[in-house]
Order: structure tokens, then sequence, then C-alpha cells
């Protein structure tokens, strides 16, 4: 059994309020976007009931409503779950709650939820149409990048900030500058760039191939060139965290928030809930199982940490961990490799590295050390 | 012979060439037909120097390139030098470097100006309204912050705007300058 205080404390709750998307981007790793289900208040109590009584919160943690289009459900079920939460939160800790959204449902009735609540929003674009409309698409297979920008003009016009996610693919290694300008012109401040990523029904990536990772550098390094000459400088959170990993290398030598048991908790809209990387929930291993690890109407915490299931997952993962400590040297600065990555690259949790690590991490780190480096020399 | 024409690989041009591209026809200028198109243009090959390539320069370029102008205009600080060095190390970027001893020069015609480009490299239009250029019997349009990468054999003339309009163009050359390269 695993004792209750080698897990947590809860960082970030990520609540799946329907698996349905209204897009049907080709890169996607969620199993279930056709499947119109969403999670009812009964469930969102349970859920919350359990957060809190779990023993895992014990400081403010971000509920985050993903892993499908949370906008596809109207503001009004967001702020009938709002008041949900605050009646259930006995922690008396703030809860930030976080949208990852398409922004293609943007209207005015978000925009007065989003700035009341004060939410935090993270718009999922990736560029200029050549570029967006190549992945992000609707069922017949459309483009969606008018509709995106129609959601963040309305935002904009409310007053609403938002940070922006770009996957990047093998087709937008060649477009730094286009991206840049695409940024620029929509007053975007805040950017994060994810890799196309090997995960779930998702068996591939463009960013696998050979070479990949010397352009991927390469465009790295052209657009944070590109960022640190804007006034104001372009946010770039791969940056941001190579920067906070060197200011806080002890911290970060610890487990981290994606490797470290119930630092996550995923919850479906079911009830079911995983732990670990958000993209493991709804997925199975024929090895290990479903990595569904309960149900929060019907499993606490303590029969979770008593679960052989969970005890033989847990001990992959930290093996895997144990394994990143012993052979990379950027451990210090990244404290082990995403679990779902490793169990959907080499199908073992007790692995090290892989595409996302070899780009997201790595690549990223070494050019922004290069860039502190120059910008060292030039002072 | 005949220009075939292409995106350069790596760039993103908007619009169609049915759009950009005009044919002599008996009754003046046309846009060509269907058989026309696929004669001329052509998917971005291997750069072998047979082919026109069309480009474009991001905005922020087209912006600096603005406040290098103002700059020169109120202080006579702006820097040109440093402007073809970013213009060139966003071509690099693309794998479509100009030649290593190109030289860069700003171009402003004016309805009498003539532009020479037979040493020409390429040639950008960093002005707000479209610049036509003219080859033996067909005419491409440069909109604003597009390029042509020039080959050879195949000469270009750069049509002159109408009236009071002023053509803003940005030439590589392969070489020194000509003497007779400025405009009118």
């Amino acid at each position: 059994m695993i004792s209750a205080d080698q897990v947590g404390p809860l960082e970030l709750l990520v609540v799946q309020p329907t698996p349905f998307c209204n897009l049907d981007c080709t890169y996607c790793y969620l199993p279930d976007r056709l499947d119109k289900r969403k999670i009812t208040f009964e469930t969102l109590e349970k859920t919350f009931n359990w957060v809190f009584s779990s023993g895992l919160v014990t400081q403010p943690f971000t509920l985050l409503w993903h892993a499908g289009e949370p906008m596809v459900l109207p503001a009004s079920f967001y702020e009938q779950a709002t008041v949900l939460l605050e009646k259930c939160n006995t922690s008396g800790f703030p809860i930030t709650q976080s949208f990852q959204t398409n922004a293609t449902l943007v209207n005015d009735a978000w925009c007065d939820f989003i700035r009341r609540r004060n939410i935090q929003l993270g718009v999922s674009v990736d560029g200029p149409a050549f570029l967006n409309d190549r992945h992000r698409v609707v069922r017949n297979g459309g483009g969606t990048l008018d509709r995106v920008l129609r959601g963040m003009q309305k935002l904009r016009e409310h007053e609403i900030f938002f940070d922006v996610i770009t996957v990047l693919t093998s087709a937008s290694l060649d477009y730094p500058d286009e991206l840049y300008d695409f940024y620029i012109e929509h007053g975007i401040t805040d950017v994060a760039f994810n890799v196309e990523e090997i995960e779930g029904p998702h068996v591939t990536s463009s960013l696998a191939g050979v070479g990949m990772e010397a352009r991927f550098r390469r465009f790295y390094s052209r657009f944070m060139d590109l960022a640190f000459q804007s006034d104001p400088p372009l946010r770039v959170r791969e940056f941001e965290a190579s920067r906070n990993s060197i200011a806080h290398r002890e911290e970060l030598s610890q487990r981290t928030q994606e490797c470290r048991p119930f630092g996550i908790l995923n919850v479906d809209c079911a009830g079911n809930f995983s732990t670990y990387s958000p993209e493991l929930l709804g997925l199975s291993s024929p090895r290990l199982g479903s990595f569904a690890l309960g149900n929060v109407a019907t499993d606490t915490l303590e029969s979770i940490l008593a679960m052989p299931r969970f005890i033989a997952l847990d001990d992959e993962i930290r093996r895997g961990v144990e394994a990143c400590k012993e052979s990379c040297p950027y451990y210090p600065f990244c404290g082990g490799g995403p679990p779902g990555n490793k169990y959907f690259e080499n199908g073992d949790f007790a692995t090290t590295e892989t595409l996302s690590c070899r780009l997201h991490k790595k690549a990223t780190f070494d050019i922004a050390l290069d860039k502190f480096e120059r910008l060292k020399a030039m002072m | 012979m005949k220009a075939t024409f292409a995106i350069a690989p790596n760039f993103h041009c908007k619009g169609s060439w049915s759009d950009r591209l005009l044919v002599q026809g008996s009754d003046g200028w046309r846009a060509p037909n269907g058989e026309e198109l696929a004669a001329l243009t052509t998917q971005p090959p291997a750069d072998d120097g047979s082919c026109i390539f069309l480009f474009s320069v991001p905005m922020h370029l087209r912006s600096r390139f603005w406040a290098m102008l103002n700059e020169e205009a109120a202080e006579g600080q702006g820097d040109f030098i440093s402007f073809s060095d970013d213009v060139a190390a966003f071509l690099t970027f693309k794998d479509f470097a100009p030649p290593a001893d190109a030289v860069c020069e700003l171009l402003v015609q004016d309805a009498a100006g003539q532009v020479a480009t037979a040493d020409m490299w390429g040639l950008i239009n960093f002005g707000e309204e479209p610049v036509q250029l003219a080859f033996a019997d067909l005419q491409l349009r440069l909109d604003a912050g597009e390029g042509c990468r020039l080959i050879a054999n195949a000469t270009a003339d750069v049509v002159p705007p109408a009236g009071e309009e002023l053509n803003v163009l940005y030439a590589i050359r392969t070489g020194v300058a000509a003497d007779d390269a400025s405009a009118g």
C-alpha cells in the first residue's frame, strides 16, 4: 500500500464536462470526441466532495475544464457548477477555474461568465489559416480559423485576457515568422507551444521523422529571436519554463506534478478518475488494465492506494522517473518525462526519453540557455 | 522560352495564380485560361534555377522597413544595412538565401521611372499597392509584401505606377548595382 503522505498535494483537477468536441482535429488524442454525454450535477458534486474529503487539498489548486470542448455546454452550466464548487469547498483555499477551448463557441454569455468568475482561458489555435486549417478542422474537413478569430474578437471586446496554445506539426516548422505575425496581428501576448505527440489513438507524429529535431530547434530559435524583439516581448511558456527550471533547479529535482500520484486528478464525465498524465484518462493498457483507477461515487483515495493495479502503475512510473534521474542530464531541470508520453511511445512507463522530451524539453531548454548566454555576453 | 512560376518552397502566398498572372491576348491583357495556367505554373520543384519563385515577407519585416524609413526621414538614423541583414536572415531561414555577394537597394519608382533588372536576383514589393512585373508576353502582380526571385533567361520590366503613385521596391542584385538601376 502507498501511504497517503506519499501522494498529492493536488495541483490540478481536470474535469471532463463532456467528451464531445465540435471540432475534429487530425492530431487529437481524445478517443470519444463524438460522445455527447455530459457530466451531471450529481457526479460533479460527488467529484468535488471526493476531492475535498480526500486529504489531497493542502494548497490552492486549478480546476481545468477540458478533455472535450468545454464550451459545448452553456455558460449557465458552469455558473451552476461554480456555485456547487463553492458549496463543496471546505478547504478554505481559493480554487482557480480554467478552460482550454477552441473559442469557436464564445458568445456574450460566456464572456459575462468568464469576467464575473475571473476564469483563466486558454485558446487553442495553430496560427494563420494555411497552418491552422490543415489540422484544426470540423468533421466535413472544413477549416475553423474564421470561427476561432470571431471568438477571440469577442473576448477582446469584453477585455478578457487569454493565452494561446499552438500545436506544432512538421508543417509549422518552416513558418516561425508567419506564426509570430499571426500572434502580433491578433493581440496575443502569451503563447505556449505543444508538439504533435504520439498519444492514445493518435499513433504517429509528423515530428517523429528523421531531421525533425534539427528543424524544430531551428524553428524555436528563430521564433524566440522574434519574440524577444517584440515590444513588449511575446511571452512563450516553454521559455518561461526553462527560465524557471534554471532558477528553481532544486525544487524541480523532485517528482513533477505529472509524475507524482494525485498531483493531478483527472475525472471523466461519468466520474471515473485517473491520475498522472491527463491523456491517460479513458484509455487502457493490455498489461496494466484501465488507467481509470476508480469512480468518485464508489471508490475512496484509501481504497485506490491499496489497489494492486495502482501500486503496479505507480511503481512503473516511479522506476521511469528513477531511470530519467540516472540517465538524463536534463533531469535536474525537468524532474522526469511525462508518463503518458513514455507509455504511448515506448509501451512502458519505466522508460526514459520520448519525442516530447527531445523537442519540448531538451531542445527548448538548450535554446533558452543559448539565448541567456548570448544576452549575458551582450551585457 | 516561356517562364514558369511557382511559390517558393517554405513560403505561403495568398491568392491564386489565375488572379495574379495576366497573359497577352488579342484584345489586351487577360487572365490565363486553365491550359495556359497549367503550362505557366508548377508545384515547388527543387530549385534548379529554372523557375520564377514568388515569395512573401512577413508583416514584422514590412513594419520594420517603414520604421527604418521614418527613422531616416526624421533623424537620418535609418539603418538600411541592419534591415538588409534581417531580410537576409529571414530568407536564409527559409533556405532561400540570396547569393553571398548580393547587394541590396531601395528603389522608389514613379510613373516615368525605369528599373534595371538584368542583374537582379530578386525584388520585393514593400509598398502598399500591387506592382506589375512584365515578362515577354505576360505579367505577374506582386501584392504588398510579396517578392519574386527572377531567373537569367526571363527578363522582367517593372511596370511604372500610374499617376502620382510610387512603387516602393527592395532589390537584391547579384553584383554591384548598375549605374542605371536608380529609378526616375
